[in-house]
């Protein structure tokens, strides 16, 4: 068969098509062609109270997030940072609340 | 519910190649400081080696549920990911420092406890159905060498 742009031209269309649909949005981002899906916002901050020895735990880490969230957190007392799993869906709030300490 | 005149389902929307349809990153755990109220650090969590066909694993992250936990010498302890891996993070840098083989989906909150003098983490690897992921009842300990 001879190759001919158009030819050429068609493959590469059917190519990327095919690619795009089967690979997702991924494909796109990759191309730099993604939209940003980041979201502006506040999100309030709410200090975990550490346990103290001989308290009970309200919740399991101190966590009160609620576990079964898409998306929870762990508190570390030495440090006082907070492990947010920001999960899943391709869109973060971005922090941006003071504690006001 | 059969009979029901409607039903609910949930779970993650995938191409056909099994790949989530929003762009990268598909998974992010991050680390607050409550001092500054600022986000210190981000990581991606999970690659795509148990959902591409191929098997391909770049660092995408992945959709995940579960909940991290912190050890006192500083470790962020997570499952969660749609690869079948629990992984362990630095919680001052959140650089990931190891992961151990799961035999199905981590969707669970890790656990610690010491036994015999020995320190093990602990998860339930049972898989999540709106994940996906392979669902089992095992449980895993892992502990360091002796």
């Amino acid at each position: 068969m001879k190759i001919t742009p158009l030819r050429t031209i068609s493959l590469a269309f059917v190519a990327f098509v095919a690619v795009s649909f089967l690979g997702g949005s991924g494909v796109w981002s990759v191309l730099g062609l993604a939209p940003d899906l980041t979201i502006e916002g506040e999100a309030p901050i709410v200090r975990p109270v550490p346990n103290g020895a001989g308290e009970a735990w309200a919740s399991y880490g101190g966590d009160k997030g609620g576990g079964a969230t898409w998306g929870s957190t762990a508190y570390d007392p030495a440090r006082n940072l907070l492990v947010v799993n920001m999960s899943s869906i391709g869109a973060f709030v971005k922090l941006t609340q003071k504690t006001g300490e | 519910m059969q009979g029901a005149r409607y039903g609910m389902t949930r779970g993650v929307m995938m191409s056909p190649l099994g790949l989530p349809c929003t762009p990268p990153p598909w998974g992010v755990i991050a680390g607050i400081s409550l001092n500054m109220g600022e986000i210190v650090w981000r990581q991606t969590i999970g690659t795509s080696q148990d959902l591409a066909p191929d098997g391909l694993a770049p660092k995408t992250g992945t959709p995940n549920i579960g909940d991290p936990m912190i050890t006192s010498s500083g470790l962020v302890f997570i499952g969660a990911t749609m690869d079948d891996y629990l992984r362990a993070f630095d919680v001052s840098t959140g650089r990931e420092l190891w992961k151990g083989r799961l035999p199905a989906g981590g969707q669970a909150t890790p656990m610690s406890s010491e036994y015999d003098g020995r320190q093990y983490v602990v998860i339930l690897a049972g898989g999540h159905s709106s994940l996906g992921t392979k669902q089992r009842y095992t449980l895993v300990a892992f502990a360091l060498p002796d």
